[in-house]
């Protein structure tokens, strides 16, 4: 039996265990970093001839004069207060950039899931009580596809079919240049809505769909087969058996009880997997030029530019260890028989 | 796939004689749909791969007498920016993919079963301990990893394929350890520990002949996702780098022409895709028919 003390103490333990990973992770990242082969300082210099001198006094500038662990420490420092250091091709500072980047990652994002959630819940919901039909083995043929399918050649094929051929939507981007759009909160959708402009609107939302259709594929996939799976393991539950003996339509009964209780396990995979979504938006925004976080860390690598690749990555690590940590208490939470 | 329930006593299969059980296991790999399916497609890919330079009509590196031309009769998958046929290359790529994915999930496979069974046979502090490790790697996906390994180290396949490697180790942990410890209590090994059987013994003889059901099950579904990553990964430009004619890498190059000629980005895409469907249809049917409890 668990009480408020135990459910308390275990939400504890969670928190004391995600913190330490994510401290851990500072410490491969920061390690990660000072392994790249060549001299920080030439790199930020860059071809021009300077004396040793010069080069002595950035060095000590920037603290690389100091043993690693001092480094370390300071640099951690920085990072708590939100300091992640500038960037190396335009010396801006890092964190507002990123900020700025994860924004238009969170709308791709969330749209993708959404759209992955509506027809994977659904299609899984329909599969399962239609347990052998065509319709179900198409469903898990289908499904099975989505998660083999490579997300950046699936994209590609969308490209060519609607942006080339059919000419419906743009190539890549997230707003065209000549359509204005007032700064609110950063996120773009919201921010036509927010501003009653339609025009940002529609271009937005003509820019997003076929990237957010190509990051919809893997997560819609697994939905689908994990609620058809919880909706056969529900379907014979004596409560449902219950409910429709009671008089309850069907379709009461499937929202009601069936839906319900299978969308335990979809959450629950669902924030299991963020890891493999993330992983898919930067491979999906990379293919579209969409101009979010993965896109960025993307170019930053190409460009060695370490301090906007090590602040990105500890953002995804951050992103990533903070919803599994919701998932693990939401799910403790829903249903008491687990024990973390 | 509707897989038919009777594909599910594999519990059943005789206990003695390993080719009668052999031959029952193979039976009902035939009688799954998906898993015969995969198990074609998987065999067809190996030979593919194992006789590609009888397939290939040309040189990988050999220049035709065309530059991007659409398929034709001498060239079916086409010729690309510099003049090679796409088809031959295509057929190569097949040997490069299978190998990286074997490579990979090797790794992962060996590391996370020492670690899974260590964590699962020992328990207690061994356990945490392992397990906390575990969940850090957990905490990168494969693409943050190679990213990290490939600032280090530099892009290429090779660093490709340990970034993979490593980010599959905990999930192999996870299995192993599972069914390490649902091994662990029962009779025969502690019969075995009674007669004193060293942990070492008990550990190879005992316990990891009685898991490997789950192991070869996950080995092969992973096998599919490895391959999948990699090409991920040449794709981004942190993997297989041009001239070298892993499908990923081919895609990659091919991005430039996509508007113009987007014939090249088909084919590389339809291998990576029918290959990786076809580990996960064997790795699903496997899992029918070997580890019948985890389905899902």
């Amino acid at each position: 039996m668990s009480n408020s003390h135990s459910v308390l103490a275990k939400i504890g333990k969670r928190f004391v265990n995600s913190a330490f990973v994510l401290l851990v992770l500072t410490v491969v990242v920061f390690a990660a970093m000072r392994a790249i082969p060549g001299d920080p300082v030439e790199t930020i210099v860059g071809v021009e001839a300077v004396s040793e001198e010069t080069l002595a006094a950035l060095r000590k500038e920037m603290g690389l004069d100091q043993s690693y662990v001092v480094q370390y420490f300071t640099w951690l420092g920085n990072l708590l207060q939100g300091d992640m250091g500038q960037s190396l091709q335009n010396h801006e500072p890092v964190l507002p950039i990123l900020l700025d980047r994860l924004k238009a990652t969170a709308e791709l994002a969330f749209l993708g899931v959404l759209i992955g959630a509506v027809v994977g819940v659904a299609a899984g919901t329909i599969a399962g009580m239609t347990r052998g039909s065509f319709f179900d083995t198409l469903v898990m043929f289908v499904t099975l596809s989505g998660i083999s399918i490579p997300v950046f050649w699936f994209g590609t094929i969308l490209i060519v079919v609607f942006s080339v051929y059919f000419d419906i939507f743009p190539t890549g981007g997230m707003i065209s240049y000549e359509v204005s759009l007032t700064h609110v909160t950063g996120f773009k959708l919201l921010d036509s809505l927010l501003t009653l402009n339609g025009a940002a609107f529609l271009n937005v939302l003509s820019h997003i769909v076929l990237p957010a259709i190509t990051l919809s594929t893997a997560p819609a996939a697994l939905i689908a087969r994990t609620t058809r799976a919880s909706v056969l393991e529900t379907i014979n539950e004596d409560y449902v058996n219950a409910a429709l003996a009671r008089g309850l339509s069907f379709p009461a009964v499937v929202m009601r009880h069936v839906m319900r209780n299978a969308m335990i396990p979809v959450v629950t995979i669902l924030g299991l997997e963020i890891g493999v979504y993330l992983g898919g938006s930067i491979v999906t925004e990379t293919l579209f030029s969409w101009p979010g976080l993965g896109r960025h860390l993307m170019q930053a690598i190409l460009a060695h530019d370490y301090p906007v690749v090590q602040g990105a990555i500890i953002f995804y690590a951050v992103i990533i260890v903070f919803i599994n940590l919701i998932v693990d208490i939401s799910y403790g939470i829903i249903d008491p028989r687990v024990h973390a | 796939m509707s897989i038919p329930l009777n594909a599910a006593p594999g519990a059943e299969l005789p206990k003695s004689g390993r080719l009668s059980r052999l031959r029952a296991g193979l039976a009902l790999v035939v009688e799954n749909r998906s898993a015969l399916v995969g198990l074609v497609c998987v065999s067809l890919l190996l030979l593919v791969a194992l006789f590609a330079p009888l397939i290939a009509p040309y040189e990988v590196d050999a220049f035709t007498d065309g530059v991007l031309e659409g398929p034709s009769w001498m060239h079916p998958f086409g010729i690309d920016q510099i003049g090679r046929d796409v088809f031959s290359r295509v057929v190569e790529g097949t040997r490069i993919s299978l190998a990286v994915g074997l490579l990979a999930v090797t790794i992962s496979l060996v590391a996370g079963t020492i670690i899974g069974l260590l964590a699962g046979y020992y328990g207690g502090m061994v356990d945490s301990v392992l397990m906390r490790a575990m969940d850090i790697v957990l905490a990168l996906p494969y693409v943050l990893m190679a990213v990290l390994i490939a600032a280090i180290l530099g892009p290429s396949l090779q660093n490709g394929i340990i970034a993979i490697g490593l980010v599959r180790i905990p999930r192999f942990a996870r299995v192993v350890r599972g069914a390490t410890m649902s091994v662990a209590q029962l009779q025969y090994v502690e019969a075995a520990r009674s007669i004193g059987a060293s942990d070492f013994r008990i550990i190879l003889h005992e316990i990891l002949p009685n898991i490997l059901g789950p192991l070869i099950v996950y080995f092969t579904l992973s096998l599919g996702d490895a391959i999948l990553a990699a090409a991920v990964l040449s794709f981004l430009g942190l993997g297989a780098q041009p001239p070298m004619p892993e499908w990923g890498a081919m895609l990659n190059e091919a991005q430039r022409y996509l508007t113009t000629h987007p014939f090249l980005s088909v084919f590389p895409g339809i291998f990576i895709f029918v290959t990786v469907l076809s580990f996960n249809l064997l790795g699903d049917g496997l899992r029918d028919v070997l580890d019948p409890k985890s389905r899902r």
